[in-house]
């Protein structure tokens, strides 16, 4: 028996060791071109059939970096099956999930996740395939033949109603609703495909007409003049395709084109489609006037750049970029590419996601490090009054300086840091910032603002913050300011008052020196600010070192307990701000029912060995009760 | 002669290689009772001894599982044990009901023939057999021969594919004196399975014996899983798999006939009843599943055989098959809100082989096979065609006490007729092969070497052809060429009572005009065509070791370990090229230990696979990670007054992970099963 276990445990560790000589390894998609801009892109991919790997990915163009599967990153959960479309409305984007028969509602600027509206009919799946919005509504139509009508605020389902036979798409023009009628379902059975367009009135949602337009229609969409343009596939044995124009005034069609359009969008005054032409077996993509109603080229693409298998196609009316996804095999992952309006190409991101179907850029894309208190709304940073460092180690740098540079450049270096979301650092003790929102601040209920920085839990440099109310009405900073006591205020080991003047060394490298109220003087190893002139004077609260070497020889710098700026990591709930704890000079309890500025200063000051000083970061702020 | 001799002492040696695992298995045996154990007489002429004292002289790789094997493995179904062979991959669905799916060295599962006692069977349809139907519960033998095995004189359906399981059923055997056994089981398992089995063997006289088997299952296979919503380890809920029942019934009778002096005449019949809810893919967010299948298939065939005069024998074989099977959607978004789909296949086959000894050693076999398939259901505008196949093999053998080499070349045509639309094109190929084992230490029977290249084909299956707008009709064969190089040894240490036997094969394998599915102009219209470019190179190690104590107590290990490289060489221009194929791991393997004390079987068994990609393109989202799945099994016989009771227990997935093998069907966690039976 003992032999019998001893070889049970003997090919089991074989079975797992052998486990661990797999030579087989996953290959590393191609980095990306480093594409600079505002904002971001959202990537939906379809993935494939029944694998549950549809992804919505972000192409951030500020830090230049593309999350494959953002939803997941941010949300916690995945997408789930077959995310057919993307479309934007207001402050939230909207994803139809069509295989796992839900819709997705997610803040726009964030990606967070705001609700998921399941789409059932009892407990078979409707399958919702199309999204369109008119004023506070939108209309979600679904391969189960009806059209659903969600209102934007409550995100609940008002009404259903039964359209045609396998809707694919829908567009709304003239106060209207449009929905292709495929029948895509029926394509084996005697009855074959559908060929109608249904007409729905926004005001009564009853379906007022029924348009025959060719057989399988497909994507439909309305340009601004007042025709709603949809691809006819046809039966892809007899019957051709073509590409129809509806007059939504007499709610008719009006003109056929024999092209057969697979996919396109509109923008402006211009149609860009994708059409597969049988005898040469090539996908091309035209440009048509919407206007004079004609094809201005066959041949959108100017530079020679080839693509596969031209899936989605996306015109972008702000920026005028033209972006077509590449699907390839439709199993491996697919590529995007974006256009100039020239045809000329831009960049191309590869490896996006199985089935790219839609681009949509996002140019107020601000993704918050962590959980959100309040997604919906939010306010970051908006002007920037003072830039005042102390020296520090990333004086200089964070932003960079350039020598000959004024305080007016750096100042609005840090702001155009701040609202961009990268970090500016205040150097050593006392140097400082001083910023607004958009909107006062008002004392609510809890922390009225927060401060990001670079904290974490034992790596902490606090700065201490103070507010002021506009009481003279003039929008600048020269009113009463109070600070905002934290969890060290009234300890004997923090020091009120502390004041310490640094002077601007001879050479750019060398040391600084210092002399402070407390009977120090020296000289510091940082690199001064040279465009604030020859010395720098701070005062304020002086807390206590924090810092400390522990028993491994680290240098570890642990958070105080609360109100502190760059002390507590971004997702905590403890670097909020309450605009109750503030205090005058003698440390009397001051009541605001509102701040407009906050100025926020390093308040340690102490070298951490090889660590340089602790000096506070600043990464942004947000206004929580605007 | 001295062969026939040597062969029938060798009985015994036989039954104890057949005890390790790596025996010779002929398509036409000769039962003979030796010490009252059922053993296989070689009906061909050909060296036999593959017991643990000298090396395998099988020309290609060759592994069996015999029924006392099967019987230290918790497996349910066929296609559960063939995990436990090397160069085997099986596509497993989960639980009783999923489809299990067969293939060999990555070629793909059109590429392996399913043989049931000597007769291959065919869908037409999919070109693949779905193992999940045949079960444990009265198959004595399975084996997988990888290339053509040592025996030439077989039908020629035996030398078309790329390699061949073969599954063998318990035939009618007695003691002396004895007219009538047979067992009586009742078994009774995790998330509701229960089964009833039922088999009675009678000897009607010298020459005739009749079976008949009855087996009746149902489950409710509402095992617990674990869905993962993120990619977190916590990000699970559990639920039940739901729509998963299946029942079914198996009802098998056999005619045997044995005319002295290698006369034979078996026929036999096969009835098969199923009807499954199908679960389908998790899909996330969307529980619904409602899709059901109802199968039902009956087959009956006759194989006869008998020597004319001292240098010839004749065989042949003859089949007649029904399958029917209804696919039901009731959640069909369609107007008819439903897809009920119903299919028919029919095939009429014959075989004759002749095999000729004119001098020691040299054998040569001709054999001719015909077939008339046909398919029917009731999609709109369904072509209905007809296959008309005729296979010829010519081979030829030579053998003496150190080689063994055969040469084949199997002519094909094949012919299509359909009723509505174009018919397939006509096929005709000519596929040859070459295999050889020799000792290459003059004496030294411990040790030899073997080789094999052969070329084969699958020919495109009716829903390659045919299916509505995908099918083509243009479609080519598919090609298959393998050469093989092994290495056999055994190790008696007869000092410790212990045995030791060894293979190890390297070998290459080539698929061109592999048949795939491409999109055209849009996601709605796929079409099938002759593409891919496979190439596959990779090793297979077997290892069983024996060893006794005394008279009563034995252990043996076994362990198959399997390295393949298996690489898409279709198109540069993809993102899927160099890359691993889909679903096909870089290694793996399994364990097996079986140790018996006079009435007491323990087993424990260990199946393990390194990651593999669910499409070829090998990305991190793409990866299923490596699993193992463990189980273990008990037996007891009690001897009674008229018969024997066995008491048995088994344990599967004792780590109680639900692994997939097909990314979103997870497999049932830890299922245990008892049964009582009475063997009489």
């Amino acid at each position: 028996m003992n032999e019998t276990i001893r070889t049970i445990i003997l090919l089991y560790l074989v079975a797992t060791s052998l486990l661990a000589c797999d030579d087989l390894e996953s290959v590393v998609p191609v980095t990306n071109d480093q594409v600079a801009g505002t904002g971001a892109l959202y990537i939906l991919s379809d993935g494939n059939y029944s694998l549950n790997n549809s992804t919505l990915s972000v192409y951030d163009f500020s830090t230049k970096a593309f999350t494959p599967d953002f939803f997941q990153a941010k949300n916690g959960r995945k997408l789930g099956d077959t995310g057919n479309d993307l479309q934007r409305y207001g402050s939230k984007l909207y994803v139809v999930v069509n295989g796992s028969s839900q819709v997705e509602v997610l803040d726009a600027r964030t990606g967070k996740s705001l609700k998921q509206i399941p789409f059932f009919n009892n407990a078979t799946a409707r399958q919702p395939r199309s999204i369109a919005f008119w004023l506070d509504k939108a209309y979600v139509c679904s391969f189960d033949g009806t059209l659903a009508r969600i209102d934007t605020a409550s995100l609940e389902i008002e009404d259903i109603i039964t359209v045609g036979r396998n809707p694919d798409g829908i567009a709304v023009s003239n106060n209207k609703l449009y929905v292709s009628n495929s029948g895509g379902l029926d394509y084996g059975s005697a009855l074959g495909y559908d060929n109608t367009v249904s007409v729905i009135s926004t005001e009564t949602f009853t379906v007022d007409k029924q348009i025959v337009v060719g057989l399988n229609p497909g994507r439909i969409k309305a340009d601004n003049f007042g025709y709603v343009y949809v691809s006819v596939r046809g039966d892809y044995k007899t019957e051709p395709s073509q590409w129809v124009c509806i007059d939504t005034h007499l709610d008719a069609v009006s003109a056929r084109y024999d092209f057969a359009v697979t996919n396109f969008d509109l923008s402006g005054d211009r149609a860009y489609f994708y059409s597969y032409d049988e005898t040469s077996k090539q996908s091309t993509i035209g440009v048509f006037n919407l206007q004079t109603k004609t094809v201005e080229t066959n041949a959108f693409i100017t530079d020679g750049t080839l693509l596969k298998t031209p899936y989605g196609i996306t015109a972008d009316p702000e920026s005028g970029a033209i972006y077509i996804t590449d699907a390839g095999d439709y199993i491996s992952s697919g590529d995007v590419y974006c256009f100039t309006g020239n045809g000329v190409l831009a960049y191309k991101l590869t490896d996006v996601g199985i089935n790219p179907n839609t681009v949509l850029p996002v140019s107020d894309f601000k993704p918050i490090n962590g959980t959100a208190t309040d997604t919906t709304s939010m306010e970051g940073i908006e002007h920037v009054f003072y830039f005042t460092p102390a020296p520090g180690q990333f004086v200089g740098v964070y932003p960079a300086y350039a020598t000959g540079e004024s305080v007016e450049q750096m100042r609005a270096k840090a702001e155009s840091k701040l609202k961009s979301g990268s970090l500016v650092s205040l150097g050593r003790f006392g140097g400082s910032l001083t910023f607004a929102f958009r909107t006062a601040v008002n004392n609510a209920e809890g922390s009225d603002f927060r401060i990001l920085g670079n904290a974490f839990s034992n790596s902490a440099e606090p700065g201490i913050v103070e507010v002021s109310e506009d009481v003279n009405g003039n929008g600048l900073p020269d009113d009463a300011w109070y600070e905002l006591a934290g969890s060290e205020y009234g300890k004997s080991t923090t020091k009120h008052g502390y004041k310490i003047t640094y002077y601007k060394p001879e050479q750019k490298n060398d040391s600084v020196a210092f002399i402070d109220n407390d009977g120090s003087s020296g000289f510091v190893t940082a690199y001064y600010p040279t465009w604030q002139g020859d010395s720098v004077v701070c005062q304020g609260t002086l807390l206590p070192p924090t810092a400390i070497k522990n028993e491994l020889g680290y240098w570890i710098s642990n958070s105080l307990s609360w109100g502190y700026a760059d002390n507590q990591p971004n997702n905590s709930s403890l670097n909020g701000f309450d605009l109750d704890w503030a205090v005058d000079a003698n440390g009397n309890k001051v009541t605001l029912s509102k701040i407009h500025f906050m100025k926020v200063y390093t308040a340690v000051n102490q070298n951490a060995g090889w660590m340089g000083e602790l000096s506070t970061e600043i990464g942004g702020a947000e206004n929580l009760h605007p | 002669m001295r062969i026939p001799i040597f062969v029938k002492l060798t009985l015994a040696g036989v039954f104890a290689s057949v005890l390790q695992g790596i025996a010779q298995n002929q398509p036409s045996p000769e039962i003979v009772t030796v010490d009252s154990i059922p053993a296989y007489r070689i009906g061909e002429v050909t060296v036999v001894s593959a017991d643990k004292n000298s090396a395998n002289p099988a020309v290609s790789p060759l592994q069996v599982l015999d029924r006392k094997n099967l019987q230290g493995l918790s497996a349910e179904q066929v296609g559960d044990a063939v995990k436990y062979f090397s160069g085997v991959v099986v596509k497993d669905y989960g639980g009783l009901g999923g489809m299990k799916t067969i293939s060999v060295r990555s070629m793909g599962a059109q590429h392996t023939a399913v043989s049931y006692d000597g007769i291959v069977l065919t869908d037409c349809q999919t070109g693949q057999t779905d193992l999940s139907r045949f079960s444990i519960e009265n198959v004595d033998l399975i084996s997988l021969s990888i290339g053509d095995g040592n025996s030439i004189f077989q039908p020629a359906r035996a030398f078309a594919s790329s390699g061949v399981l073969t599954i063998r059923t318990r035939r009618p055997v007695f003691e002396k004196k004895e007219r009538l056994n047979g067992k009586v089981g009742f078994k009774y398992g995790s998330y509701g399975q229960k089964e009833l089995n039922v088999f009675g063997a009678y000897k009607i006289s010298d020459i005739w014996s009749a079976s008949l088997s009855v087996l009746s299952q149902k489950a409710k296979g509402n095992y617990d899983y674990r869905l993962y919503y993120g990619n977190g380890k916590d990000d699970f809920t559990v639920v039940p798999r739901i729509n998963n029942e299946v029942r079914n019934l198996r009802i098998e009778s056999a005619l045997i006939g044995q005319f002295g002096g290698e006369r034979e005449l078996e026929i036999k019949t096969y009835y098969y009843d199923s009807d499954r809810g199908l679960p389908g893919a998790v899909i996330l967010y969307n529980p619904s599943s409602s899709q059901h299948l109802w199968d039902r298939s009956a087959f009956a065939q006759a194989h006869y055989e008998q020597p004319l005069g001292k240098t010839f024998s004749v065989q042949l074989n003859a089949k007649l098959n029904q399958t029917r099977q209804h696919y039901l959607n009731p959640d069909y978004l369609g107007s008819s809100g439903a897809e009920d789909y119903s299919y028919r296949q029919e095939e009429a086959y014959a075989s004759a082989a002749f095999l000729y000894k004119p001098l020691t050693g040299l054998s040569f076999a001709l054999a001719t096979d015909g077939a008339l398939a046909g398919m029917s259901c009731n999609l709109k505008d369904f072509s209905e065609p007809t296959r008309y196949s005729l296979l010829t093999n010519l081979s030829a053998k030579y053998v003496n006490e150190w080689m063994l080499a055969t040469a084949s070349v199997l002519g094909t045509g094949i012919r299509e007729t359909t009723v509505n639309g174009p018919s397939a094109r006509a096929i005709g190929r000519i596929s040859p092969a070459f295999n050889l084992s020799f000792q290459p230490i003059p004496g030294c029977d411990k040790l030899r070497l073997r080789g094999f290249w052969k070329s084969s084909f699958r020919e495109p299956s009716f829903n390659d052809l045919y299916y509505s707008a995908i099918g083509n009709t243009a479609l080519k064969p598919e090609n298959s060429e393998q050469t093989d190089v092994g290495i056999t040894c055994a190790l008696p240490l007869k000092v410790h009572q212990l045995g030791l036997n060894f293979s190890a094969d390297a070998y290459r394998n080539n698929i061109t005009d592999k048949i795939m599915a491409v999109p055209t102009r849009n996601m709605f219209i796929w079409s099938m065509v002759n593409l891919g470019k496979v190439e596959i190179s990779g090793v297979d190690l077997n290892l069983e070791v024996l060893k006794k104590w005394g008279r009563n107590t034995e252990l043996l290990a076994a362990w198959t370990h399997s390295y393949q490289r298996a690489l898409d060489m279709t198109d540069p221009t993809s993102k899927t090229y160099g890359q691993q194929i889909a679903y096909a791991p870089r290694i793996y393997g399994s364990g097996r230990l079986q140790l018996s004390v006079s009435a007491l079987k323990l087993g424990y068994a260990l199946l393990y696979s390194g990651h593999r990609y669910v499409t070829g393109q090998n990305i991190e989202q793409n990866d299923l990670p490596a699993y193992t799945d463990q189980s273990l099994s008990a037996e007891y016989a009690i001897p009674r007054a008229f018969g024997t009771v066995v008491l048995r227990g088994e344990l599967q997935n004792l780590a109680d992970v639900n692994y997939e093998i097909v990314r979103n069907f997870p497999m049932p966690g830890r299922t245990f099963r008892v049964s009582v039976r009475f063997d009489f």
